[in-house]
């Protein structure tokens, strides 16, 4: 069978804790020592990997393989930008909900129509096709901006009952954008490893199987998809303040394939697999932005040896040294 | 009215053949290898380069015969590639899940963009007609460009050549029996994998054929390997998937729907080709003919 | 006796070929029913029909008198129904104590019990007991976290057994279960489902092309050919009667 459904249940359910609040407190270290383009560039490498986590619930958890999520990321990102134009007062928290609600719809309704036809091919198209709807309704919209986008996208004030914090000063949308995708990424791992994260496995594996296990397999996919199409949106509705201009093109499926790279650079079937390859291809990317084409080429060939030779993506290498490393300290565990 | 009517169906079919020519060798590639191939925009892509390079060494105007034969060296230019793309990727990709190879090709087409955007650059460039096919004839009131009907010719021309090879000539047959059972078929001596290879060189040369073949009158620039590519995906998922006929009746269905759209609703283009897709696949999954194989 | 699963005038046409015409039949709690037949007679579509993979283009189906014949795989499940797979379906990359964890939960979603404490990841600790107890019952603990796809044959078929009963069902569809299965193995897979039957108070529906675990097992048998049921009852009366032996017993002797 294709080691591209291989996962591991490693002791750590992941990540040493220890591991993950050093990482933490590396990112949040950037603004202390880097210039404004890095910590632009990272506080956007957040925003991808949590678009990219959002992603791999569908993809290496559930198995569904959709070409439209790009649509969703952009739904969230619009509704949020536009709440807060059309409603000054609104509250930061409150439009941002909104924004990953908005993509959750999307994602219902998406989900309902392609998931009768849940093979691959059918699928993934359907999802392109739906996708592109989305994009040419947001494209083509005087309300937002059309092809010229929304601009002056302005960082709000975030009321947190007790105190305000005005976000627009400084550094502090970037601790923001850190806090808000730790958070929701903490929930996204909490649906990974648990029960629904079993069940969905599960599906992934033998769907027919499942089903005579009383499970009903078209609800749960469907869940899946709304799960990730909420998370997608608010990792949406976070770039709108910080890049202060959204354009359409965020809707694209060329947009859309970039989860799925990240997905399987990183490794599918671990759950922080996609963050790694996040940091790879944004990384990749901005090292070769000077030179036309060189990015895609190194993608493409990337892509090419990890679905052909590498099925595990980069995780799945690091987890082999790790497995060997840790054999002597195995004890019993689930 | 009449001259609407006259307007949408034009269009349409001009629309339809343009993507046919580009699905026609993508179905024949998933028909056999049962591989959507993502790059196959990709392709048709550097083959409308190929022709435009070759075309812009020709000083003054264009003629018909060189702009035909311009195509034709960008289908053999690409014909090659394929059978290289073949050799070390699309054999590879038999035994992966579906979805995976979709991803796989996706990467090819990243490759093709790549390389687009490396030696031809980003910036626009344009392919002119040839003098013959510049003009224009207007009937009962519907404008009808010559390239147009040059381009309609050619996507039927396409589909007469390989409706009859696969269903009538030895080599079509064979193709279509190795695409139906490729176990028995080495059984009974057939060489399944040099059948394979000549299916995508074929599909390829294709590619780059209708590269050239449509590359005039539109501009030239790296997104348009994914443009066409989108198009094409929609024509034979509707059609049914693997099936000429299906793919040619689906071009010519969604193109008379994209037309209307073009025409009656213009502020959302492109919208009614995406909801003619879900709203088929939502009553007929399998597409529109639901027989199996290439013919 | 009352009959648990009945089903009537059932058919079931592809376009064109009726693979299955005006099937009757009722099967009555505590029974095992084995169903046999030539290849090609419908056995395989007649059990898609049962267990709700496919629905039947006529007739009804019902269970505990209840009309069941328009419900999903999973609906019926919930009901009582069980079954496993000539290949048997188990997730291969899970360990073995995995695939039965996911088993048990599934068992407690549709008993609608929630383990505490709900917000934890990891499977609750009775969950894991309960797992544990029930590969305990089929010999499996020892290789609990062996990966499923490393299991030999008969394990993987024992695993599946053990899955299914997890969920505590009244009837149990087994799809020639001892496929593939040489002569010790098959002595081995007989006595298991007897235990299980006994223990767990099954109703059994399978279909099966060994003869020899056919008599063994069968209660009550029904011989299918070309779509229609040519005989059904005690497999004495059914084994003596004439157009069975002309069909099919007479033809395949004992099936190696």
């Amino acid at each position: 069978m294709m080691e591209h459904s291989k996962r591991h249940r490693d002791k750590y359910q992941g990540l040493p804790l220890i591991l993950m609040i050093l990482v933490l407190a590396a990112i949040a270290s950037v603004p202390f020592w880097a210039g404004g383009g890095f910590i632009f560039l990272v506080g956007l490498l957040l925003i991808q990997t949590l678009f990219a986590l959002s992603y791999n619930i569908l993809f290496g958890l559930t198995g569904l393989v959709s070409f439209g999520q790009a649509a969703l990321f952009a739904t969230g990102a619009y509704a949020t930008a536009y709440l807060m134009r059309t409603v000054p007062d609104v509250p930061f928290l409150l439009a941002l909900l909104a924004g990953g609600l908005a993509g959750g719809v999307i994602a219902a309704l998406i989900s309902v129509i392609a998931l009768r036809r849940a093979s691959g091919i059918y699928f993934a198209i359907l999802t392109l096709a739906l996708g592109q709807l989305v994009y040419t309704m947001i494209g083509k919209s005087t309300a937002l901006g059309r092809e010229d986008g929304m601009t002056g996208i302005a960082r709000p004030v975030l009321n947190l009952f007790l105190f305000e914090v005005d976000l627009s000063v400084g550094d502090r949308y970037f601790f923001f954008i850190l806090a808000a995708c730790a958070f929701v990424a903490g929930l996204l791992w909490w649906v990974w490893y648990g029960r629904i994260g079993r069940v969905l496995y599960a599906i992934r594996q033998d769907p027919e199987r499942v089903n005579f296990l009383g499970v009903n397999v078209q609800r749960y996919r469907e869940i899946a998809f709304i799960i990730s199409g909420v998370t997608t949106a608010f990792a949406g509705a976070l770039l709108g303040p910080w890049q202060q201009i959204l354009t359409p093109e965020i809707a694209d499926w060329s947009y859309s394939a970039l989860p799925i790279l990240m997905c399987l650079l990183g490794g599918a079937t671990y759950y922080w697999g996609p963050a790694v390859g996040a940091v790879l291809f944004v990384g990749l990317s901005h090292a070769t932005r000077m030179m036309p084409g060189i990015s895609e080429l190194l993608i493409g060939v990337v892509l090419l040896l990890v679905v052909l030779a590498v099925p595990g993506g980069v995780a799945a290498g690091l987890a082999r040294i790790g497995k060997s490393w840790r054999r002597s300290t195995e004890e019993e565990s689930i | 009215m009449l001259s609407d009517f006259g307007l949408v169906a034009f269009n349409g079919l001009a629309w339809a053949m343009a993507v046919f020519i580009v699905a026609a060798g993508l179905t024949l590639v998933f028909g056999i290898l049962h591989v959507l191939n993502f790059s196959h925009g990709g392709f048709l892509m550097i083959g409308a380069y190929v022709s435009h390079d070759l075309l812009s060494l020709l000083d003054g105007d264009v003629s018909t015969i060189s702009y035909i034969g311009a195509a034709l060296a960008g289908g053999v230019v690409v014909g090659v590639l394929g059978y290289f793309v073949d050799r070390l990727v699309l054999r590879r990709l038999k035994g992966v899940e579906e979805a995976y190879s979709l991803i796989a090709t996706y990467a090819l087409l990243l490759l093709c963009v790549g390389a687009v955007k490396m030696i031809w650059g980003v910036n626009f460039m344009s392919v002119p007609a040839p003098e013959a096919l510049s003009g224009a004839l207007f009937y009962q009131g519907v404008f009808m460009p010559t390239y147009s009907m040059f381009v309609i010719g050619c996507g039927v021309a396409v589909f007469l050549l390989l409706d009859i090879w696969i269903r009538r000539s030895r080599t079509g047959k064979l193709v279509q029996s190795v695409a139906a059972d490729p176990w028995m078929c080495g059984l009974l001596g057939v060489n399944a994998p040099a059948m394979y290879t000549a299916v995508v060189v074929i599909s390829f040369a294709l590619a780059g054929l209708g590269g050239g073949l449509l590359a005039a009158n539109q501009s030239l620039s790296p997104e348009l390997g994914g443009h066409y590519i989108i198009q094409a995906f929609g024509v034979i998922i509707v059609g049914g998937i693997g099936n000429i006929r299906g793919a040619f009746l689906a071009s010519v269905l969604l193109g008379l729907v994209v037309s209307f759209g073009t025409v009656y609703v213009p502020e959302y283009p492109g919208i009614f080709f995406y909801l003619a897709i879900v709203a088929i696949l939502m009553f007929r999954p399998e597409g529109l003919i639901k027989q199996k194989g290439l013919a | 006796m009352s009959k648990l699963l009945e089903v009537s005038g059932v058919a079931f046409s592809y376009p064109g070929v009726k693979v299955l015409k005006d099937i009757n039949l009722a099967v009555g709690a505590g029974e095992s029913h084995v169903i046999i037949g030539p290849n090609g007679a419908g056995k395989t579509t007649l059990f898609k029909a049962l267990s709700g993979e496919t629905k039947p283009s006529e007739g009804s189906i019902y269970y505990k008198n209840d009309d069941i014949t328009g419900l999903d795989a999973w609906q019926r499940t919930r009901l009582g129904f069980g079954r496993t797979f000539q290949v048997a379906r188990i997730f291969p990359d899970l360990t073995v104590l995995q695939n039965m964890v996911v088993a048990v939960e599934c068992r407690q979603r549709i008993a609608k019990s929630k383990p505490r404490p709900w917000w934890r990841a990891s499977p609750a600790r009775e969950t894991i007991k309960e797992a544990q107890s029930r590969l305990e019952e089929f010999r499996l603990l020892s290789k609990m976290h062996e990966e499923a796809s490393v299991l030999s044959h008969g394990d993987k078929k024992r695993l599946e057994l053990a899955v299914c009963l997890a969920l505590e069902p009244r009837l149990l569809m087994l799809d020639e279960p001892t496929a593939g299965m040489s002569p010790e193995d098959r002595i081995g897979v007989v006595k298991l489902i007897q235990e299980l039957q006994t223990q767990h108070e099954l109703t059994l529906l399978l279909t099966e092309h060994d003869m020899d675990v056919v008599f063994g097992l069968a209660t009550h048998l029904t011989v299918l050919s070309q779509g229609e049921i040519i005989a059904s009852g005690k497999p004495d009366d059914v084994r003596n009667d004439p157009l069975v032996q002309k069909v099919y017993l007479g033809q395949e002797p004992h099936y190696a």
